[in-house]
């Protein structure tokens, strides 16, 4: 009897085919297992190709003085001390090799006139430390890591949506969904999962984020009873686009302001004298979202909303050469030459912290066989990422993540199976938006809760207003029960969308529990009702499991760090 | 303003037909938020790829107009009514704007786009970091960046004639492969380089130059790649 699905096997899946997903798909390859990677988009068209402005690494090629224990103190102190030390230890003492690991493979970034890597100034970075590829530094990166995939014999799957886990009693044991071409069902028999699937900005309305970014991957974790950490720390990156409406919220990389760029407000003053006269525009991300956010607020604004972020005066020699994407973009969409006049921003949602608990070294999740990597793992940002350390999260933890997910594979004595039950549950819940023929518009409901995430979830929040956000979610997922979709399954866009709305939503109670719980304000979490950081809380991570059907949320002690590790940050503070 | 949009759905349609919306135009729309009010208030079964809307990821190439273009990058204010929207050519439509981009894929892969200077199997301690002067790479430079949407490949009249040409892309990349002074041998590059569909099925007519959203000079590279042939 033919199937109903296409069925593959491999030791490992990866799903998701950015940063996190092609590096770790090397690995497990590497490693000796048999890999099958997919994505929803093609090959190529990942968020992380959005990624401009470089990857941190303490090479110490510009500034001698930098090591791991520097970029190690910043990341701590950037993500104001909830972030797991053991992963950001890992993480900037492992972040170099996989830097000169990519030149190996055929990448290239800037260099210095001697012919070395170059490094750029970012946010928050103590010394000079991105390696860039002009601001197309994830694009370079992502071609780099794909052509390595195909050519090591990974099997790439594209434009395949996977919508749920399989288990067999707790273990994994592979992934169900469909061929967005043309809606056939599709099962991934594995032994261990990579979740590489992102983030989730597109819950909200403005945002850098690509169509990609619903939590697909979180939400499925979620589902299979995984835990889920610091849902509450959505970072706004200070600036996004504002001005023409149809590209609002696309990211201006913060190398305008690594390379020299001024803010300034409507009446011309370089405001972030005010919030931060060290760092000035270099100072992290949240406190320069939150410095133009009150000065919108308090009625300088520029005429659309934002502030003025100006590097005409490098001249256009040099903002050509550094920043080409960026003059292209302000020209093509804007109208605007950045050469002659400054650009117009406000801050955009840009990266979500929280995501999927992992084991620090190995990226396993608290469900035996699936592992977590890049933006949907939790962990090493704590309350706020710095710029610069997503394109090496990528890869240190993404590599570590397939080796540890092949080692896994390689070692079972049985393999896992998945009873057909799961599947076909799964298949019944995607097939319902074409079995009524009223229902809700899955557009509409999006656009109304990006509308919710912004008004009661934003840069600023209060109890009051999580609270009665938290209630529009749930009423939401009551309607998001009666979706409806017209047309065929035949690369439908609108009944994608259906499927990507029920995870939006889990998340987005997710972040709602999460923030109404946490009564203080740190990184990306500003709550008004409570203005100051709370030493309690900087003690605490929220956490978020399923039980019984139920979304419960709790808290779990941040790992303390050793004494060693804690003296790096009173040396640079 | 007006859209006709082609349309095809193979499971019920003998051949494409355009269909017209008439789109509610706010200031600076792209060509994309022209498809995204379709989706969203005329007819959400219009299916069209995208992804980042801001030229980065090269997604939503189509013809519009008669040329290509990526549908985010291209506002209607530069656009003449009706704006004709199309899929790109020489590859076959799945459904409406989305085409099978297979054939582009794999003729990237024939040049064998695989970096071979180091063996990436060794993980050992790393081999001495590069160096390599800027100046070497400023030609280099500027043919990298490739987007991989297929403008190039559907504006190029040899492509639509002769099935095995490679196409401007992936001639683009093996230059910019070859051209690495780190990288030592062409390996197979060769072979398809300067084989029936490599560089010298070419006839330089340059569409592909137009049609580079991001300011590539294929042409130029199959040029180059041919002077380095001959002077071989």
């Amino acid at each position: 009897m033919a199937e109903w699905y296409d069925a593959y096997a491999y030791d490992v899946l990866v799903i998701g085919a950015g940063g996190a997903g092609l590096r770790a798909a090397i690995a497990a390859r590497a490693a000796g297992a048999s890999v099958g990677l997919v994505c929803k988009s093609l090959l190529g068209k990942a968020h992380t190709v959005m990624a401009e402005g470089g990857i941190a690494a303490a090479l110490g090629n510009v500034d001698p003085q930098d090591s791991w224990e520097v970029h190690f103190a910043d990341t701590m102190r950037g993500g104001q001390g909830i972030n797991d030390y053991r992963m950001v230890e890992i993480f900037a003492k492992e972040a170099p090799e996989r830097v000169y690991e990519l030149e190996r493979w055929g990448g290239l970034f800037d260099r210095t006139p001697d012919g070395r890597i170059l490094q750029r100034p970012f946010g928050a970075h103590t010394y000079r430390r991105l390696c860039h590829v002009g601001d197309r530094t994830g694009l370079e990166l992502i071609r780099t890591l794909q052509d390595t995939v195909v050519h090591s014999g990974v099997d790439v799957h594209m434009e395949i949506t996977l919508t749920r886990l399989l288990t067999d009693a707790e273990r994994i044991a592979g992934a169900f969904g469909y061929r967005r071409e043309d809606g056939r069902y599709v099962l991934f028999r594995a032994k261990a999962v990579v979740l590489a699937t992102g983030g989730w900005g597109k819950v909200y309305k403005v945002t850098s984020n690509s169509w990609e970014c619903t939590g697909d991957g979180c939400a499925m974790a979620y589902e299979a009873g995984a835990e889920l950490m610091d849902m509450e720390m959505v970072q706004f990156h200070p600036t996004g686009m504002v001005w023409p409406p149809g590209v609002r919220g696309i990211l201006v990389t913060e190398a305008v302001r690594g390379e020299g760029g001024i803010l300034r407000n409507a009446r011309g003053e370089r405001f972030m004298e005010r919030y931060d006269p060290k760092k000035m525009e270099l100072s992290s991300r949240d406190v320069v979202a939150r410095a133009i956010y009150r000065e919108v607020q308090e009625g300088r604004g520029t005429p659309h909303g934002g502030a003025h972020l100006d590097i005409s005066h490098r001249g256009p020699d040099f903002i050509k050469k550094k920043l080409p994407s960026m003059y292209e973009q302000f020209l093509k969409l804007a109208d605007i030459d950045i050469t002659r006049s400054p650009m117009e921003v406000a801050p955009t949602v840009h990266y979500v912290m929280g995501g999927v608990r992992v084991e620090p070294g190995t990226g396993a999740t608290t469900v035996p066989g699936l592992y977590a990597a890049g933006e949907v793992a939790a962990g090493l940002h704590g309350a706020n990422r710095l710029g610069g350390n997503s394109l090496s999260d990528l890869l240190v933890f993404g590599k570590r993540a397939g080796e540890h997910a092949a080692r896994y594979a390689l070692g079972l004595a049985t393999a896992p199976r998945a009873d057909d039950g799961q599947a076909a549950e799964e298949r019944a819940l995607l097939a319902r938006p074409f079995e009524r023929d009223t229902g809700e518009n899955p557009y509409q409901l999006h656009e109304e809760l990006q509308e919710v995430m912004s008004q009661n979830a934003g840069i600023a929040r209060t109890g009051d207003g999580l609270a009665e956000g938290l209630q529009k979610v749930l009423a939401l997922q009551e309607r998001a029960e009666r979706l409806r979709s017209a047309g065929s399954m035949l690369y439908n866009p609108g009944w994608h969308e259906c499927r990507d709305l029920r995870f939006m939503l889990t998340l987005c109670e997710a972040i709602f529990r999460s923030a109404i719980v946490r009564t203080e304000s740190r990184g990306a979490h500003w709550r008004l009702d409570y203005p100051d950081q709370d030493p309690e809380w900087g003690r605490k991570n929220v956490v978020v499991r399923r039980a019984n059907g139920e979304m419960r949320v709790g808290t779990r002690p941040v790992p303390p760090m050793p004494a060693e590790l804690a003296r790096l940050l009173e040396a640079r503070a | 303003m007006i859209f006709r949009v082609k349309r095809f759905d193979p499971t019920c349609d003998r051949r494409p037909s355009w269909r017209a919306y008439t789109v509610d135009v706010r200031p600076k729309m792209s060509v994309l938020d022209g498809l995204f009010w379709i989706l969203e208030h005329a007819d959400s079964t219009l299916s069209f790829r995208y992804s980042c809307r801001a030229g980065m990821c090269g997604s939503c190439a189509m013809v519009v107009n008669g040329r290509e273009a990526l549908a985010c990058r291209l506002r209607l204010a530069h656009v003449a009514a009706p704006v004709h929207v199309e899929p790109l050519r020489s590859l076959p439509v799945i459904k409406d704007l989305v085409v099978d981009m297979t054939p582009f894929f794999e003729k990237y892969r024939a040049v064998d786009p695989f970096y071979r200077a180091e063996d990436p199997a060794v993980t050992g301690p790393a081999a001495a970091p590069a160096v390599v002067r800027p100046e070497s790479r400023e030609l280099v430079d500027l043919q990298l960046g490739c987007i991989s949407c297929g403008a190039c490949y559907s504006a190029c009249p040899v492509v639509a004639l002769n099935p095995e040409f490679l196409g401007p892309a992936a001639l683009n990349r093996a230059y910019v492969l070859s051209a690495d002074e780190r990288e030592p041998a062409a390996g197979d590059r060769a072979a398809a380089i300067l084989g029936d569909g490599g560089v010298h099925a070419c006839h330089a007519v340059g569409n592909c130059v137009a049609a580079c959203p991001v300011g590539i000079n294929p042409l130029l590279s199959i040029q180059l790649l041919r002077k380095g042939a001959t002077d071989r």
